[in-house]
């Protein structure tokens, strides 16, 4: 199919076709390598080139009489050869020169099916619902592309058939659905994230603290420290029950645009359901320290599933006269809001072990008594919550244009736990600080309140998204910036009982940020080159310092558009 | 000078106003129009950048479709009235709304502005004085109508007394700067319907850069469909 459309577009058959793309080259470079994990699980991410890439972009459409077929697709040269194992593999171009190949689009289509402004789209495409700007809470039809850090608000092409009505024009009906769910896609540093064991996934704190406390106990006293040896998300299955289904309608009233929404599907992170650990006998010691060894390891394989979700959703753009009783020298200021009101669906977890056999202590195989009254914890809640986008943006002149955001949840941050639910939120490091003793009384007493501590943040997190663009003949200079704006929360036991100390976002504990700055020249003949850097800034716990994120990187990049 | 024109000429002189409203009939004489503009850019010490775009209009709304250079290629741009303009990039995929205060910026990089692709209808925005005429031209002073949004603080126009197209208007800020300098030439006919095929546009505020829109290829009464100008449009040609 796909080399006939090809074939028919170069040809120029039928009365509209139309052929474009563009082949652009990314170079990207980690200056400082990101520590991560421990010396018994090194996860750190070197310096070095991150990225290598070569694209060649291709979008056809062939277009007769109302039908017609779409085609947007990337092909991929990563630029990194595949480590060999072994002579062999330096003969095999594809480990030499891998590549992949992206489709964004590839649908064929119907306009005025049997009735006027009745639409249908089938094949694999992006439906894009949602104002506000890379962060739309309300669009849920097409997977999260996390891949490239720098490409904010990307998603994943998938197979769904969508049907458009719009008879008169200015209002438009949408129905999609989407029989077999996508996951969103990764960005290649997240595995790092198993060096965080300490990031405990269930709602129940006394339950993450006795953990805390046991797993501390299991290093100092036992010498088995605790890892996460991997975690295997499993797909939801391919039935009739799992296919997601999305509607909106959307138009203008006066010179304000608005949208209601309504989803039913899968939401495209993941969370955990179950862990299981087993022991792994075997002394080794810190190369750096051969005072500091371990007996062996407590080794963990989570479980992930795709929770069932619902959404609601309401957007509304324009713009809004400010300060036009002020003054006409000031334009009015252009709006958007979006908001999503989200019924998640309950998820548990299940821990289990295989006999533990940590020397002086055993632990028998089975389920971990979570001391629930037979209840097994919560990982994420079935309470409703809400995600939102407000935005502002405004030109100064003809140079300068900006655009401000308050982001309420980011594209993975799902379930009830705003920034007002201190008992919602989640960790983000945890452990014991403790006397040895005392940590070996919390464990055997099933009882770590007055041992641990975590620090915590919330599970819907609220950014500051600010970009501008400085705009002087054919540059551009553009600086995007996010600034977490609740920070952090440290718990812990004192006299008395558990306290909380908030670390806000402008202290070091709590700060949090991503600066995006990059210089832009368009020669005007379809050439763009550009050049800038991703600065992630924060400690480890916090949502930008977190290794997983990738650390900050540089960039070079240049695209020809045809 | 044809007599018609001096009896034309004369029914109107001394009305500024009538010669503004007359001169936006003439410009949207046909119901509707499909224009194929080439426009070349140039800024001082710069080579001069050639585009490629389509523009179909209908009385205020018009939707602009770009065909070349490959950066700018399948971007869209549709303008309902001059607080209401959506633009589809190709890169995102996505149709977005445009506040009106993007049209102080230059459109796709050339001495246009928003506004300036956007306004059709002068008469609405300014109250028109005639201060001079020769045999083929009024000159008329433009000033802002009380409680109306202009992007200019004042302009001054001159129109062919023969059809009733503008020549040049000249763009001034609020303060009285010369900010452009646009010119009407080339006006072919058909039927009814005349439009100039050349304009230029010279931005003396940016060291005298200059954008001409060259109408390759035009038609009118082609019979658009009312549904040609709306946001569902835009997303169809996603």
């Amino acid at each position: 199919m796909l080399a006939s459309l090809l074939a028919a577009i170069a040809l120029g058959a039928g009365p509209e076709t139309s052929l474009g793309g563009s082949v652009s080259s990314d170079l990207r470079y980690r200056p400082s390598p990101v520590a991560a994990g421990s010396w018994y699980q090194p996860l750190d991410l070197p310096a070095g080139f991150t990225r290598n890439q070569n694209t060649l972009n291709l979008r056809g459409r062939v277009r007769s009489n109302g039908v017609g077929a779409v085609v947007d697709l990337d092909l991929v040269y990563t630029g990194f050869a595949q480590e060999p194992a072994a002579l062999g593999d330096l003969s095999e171009r594809d480990r030499l020169d891998p590549f992949r190949i992206e489709a964004h689009s590839l649908y064929v289509e119907a306009r005025d099916l049997g009735l006027k402004g009745l639409d249908l789209r089938l094949g694999q495409q992006l439906v894009q619902h949602g104002v506000g700007d890379q962060f739309n809470p309300t669009n849920h039809l097409n997977a999260d592309d996390l891949e490239d850090p720098l490409r904010f608000g990307d998603q994943l092409g998938n197979l769904m058939a969508r049907v458009d009505y719009s008879p008169r024009g200015n209002w438009t009906a949408t129905l999609a659905v989407v029989p077999v769910f996508k996951p969103a896609l990764l960005p290649e540093t997240a595995p790092v994230g198993f060096a965080s064991s300490d990031v405990l996934p269930m709602e129940e704190a006394e339950l993450r603290w006795r953990i805390h406390s046991e797993a501390a106990l299991a290093e100092e006293a036992l010498g088995y420290p605790t890892i996460v040896g991997g975690a295997n998300p499993e797909l939801p299955e391919t039935s009739l029950a799992n296919a997601q289904l999305g509607v909106n309608l959307g138009g203008h009233v006066g010179l304000h645009d608005l949208a209601v929404s309504y989803y039913r599907g899968i939401h495209d992170f993941p969370v955990a359901v179950a862990n299981h650990t087993v022991s792994v006998a075997g002394e080794q010691c810190n190369p750096d320290d051969a005072e500091d060894c371990i007996d062996g390891l407590l080794v963990t394989e989570a479980t992930l599933a795709y929770p069932h979700m619902q959404a609601f959703g309401f957007n509304a753009a324009g713009e809004i006269g400010l300060f036009d009783r002020l003054t006409s020298r000031v334009l009015p200021i252009g709006y958007r809001v979006e908001v999503a009101l989200i019924l998640p669906e309950q998820q548990t977890i299940t821990l289990t072990q295989d006999d533990l056999d940590l020397g002086f202590i055993q632990y028998p195989a089975g389920e971990y008594d979570y001391g629930l009254d037979g209840d097994r914890p919560v990982t994420l809640s079935d309470t409703p919550f809400l995600k939102w986008v407000v935005g502002l943006d405004y030109s100064f002149g003809r140079h300068i244009y900006i655009n401000a955001q308050w982001v309420h949840g980011l594209p993975d941050e799902f379930g009830a736990g705003a920034a007002w639910q201190p008992e919602r939120w989640v960790v983000r490091s945890g452990g014991v600080d403790t006397a040895l003793a005392d940590t070996t009384r919390c464990a055997l007493n099933l009882d770590g309140e007055t041992c641990a501590w975590e620090i915590t943040r919330p599970r819907i997190g609220d950014y500051l998204v600010v970009g501008a663009d400085l705009m002087w003949g054919e540059n551009t200079l553009r600086l995007f910036g996010i600034l977490d704006l609740v920070g952090v929360a440290r718990e812990q036991y004192a006299v008395g009982g558990r306290e909380r100390i908030r670390y806000h976002a402008l202290t070091s504990e709590g700060f949090s940020a991503v600066l995006y700055p990059e210089l832009m020249r368009g020669f005007g003949n379809g050439l763009e080159l550009g050049a800038g850097a991703l600065i992630l800034l924060g400690q480890p716990h916090t949502r930008f310092g977190d290794p997983a994120a990738g650390g900050t990187q540089v960039f070079a990049r240049g695209r020809y558009s045809f | 000078m044809s007599a018609l024109t001096l009896l034309f000429a004369a029914a109107w002189a001394g009305s500024g106003d009538a010669i503004l409203a007359d001169m936006d009939a003439a410009m949207t004489a046909g119901r509707d129009y499909r224009i194929h503009y080439t426009a070349t850019t140039a800024d001082p010490g710069d080579s001069p950048r050639e585009m490629t775009f389509t523009v179909e209009l209908e009385g205020e709304k018009r939707l602009v479709q770009f065909s070349s250079p490959g950066d700018v290629k399948g971007t869209r741009v549709l303008v309902l009235d001059r607080h209401q303009m959506y633009v589809y990039l190709p890169a995102y995929r996505k149709v977005r709304r445009v506040a009106s205060h993007v049209t102080e910026q230059g459109f796709m990089g050339t001495t246009f502005s928003y506004d300036d692709m956007s306004t059709s209808q002068y008469a609405a925005l300014f109250e028109a004085e005639l201060v001079s005429e020769t045999h083929e031209v009024w000159r008329l002073a433009l000033t802002p109508r009380p409680d109306v949004d202009t992007p200019y603080g004042r302009m001054e126009a001159e129109v062919s007394k023969a059809g009733s197209l503008p020549t040049v208007f000249r763009y001034y800020s609020t303060s009285g700067e010369h900010l452009k300098t646009q010119t009407f030439e080339s006006p072919v006919c058909r039927q009814e319907v005349c439009l100039p095929t050349l304009i230029r546009m010279t931005d003396h505020s940016r060291g005298g850069a200059w954008t001409t829109l060259e109408a390759a290829k035009w038609e009118v009464d082609t019979g658009l469909d009312e549904t040609r100008f709306t946001v569902r449009e835009l997303q169809r040609g996603e």
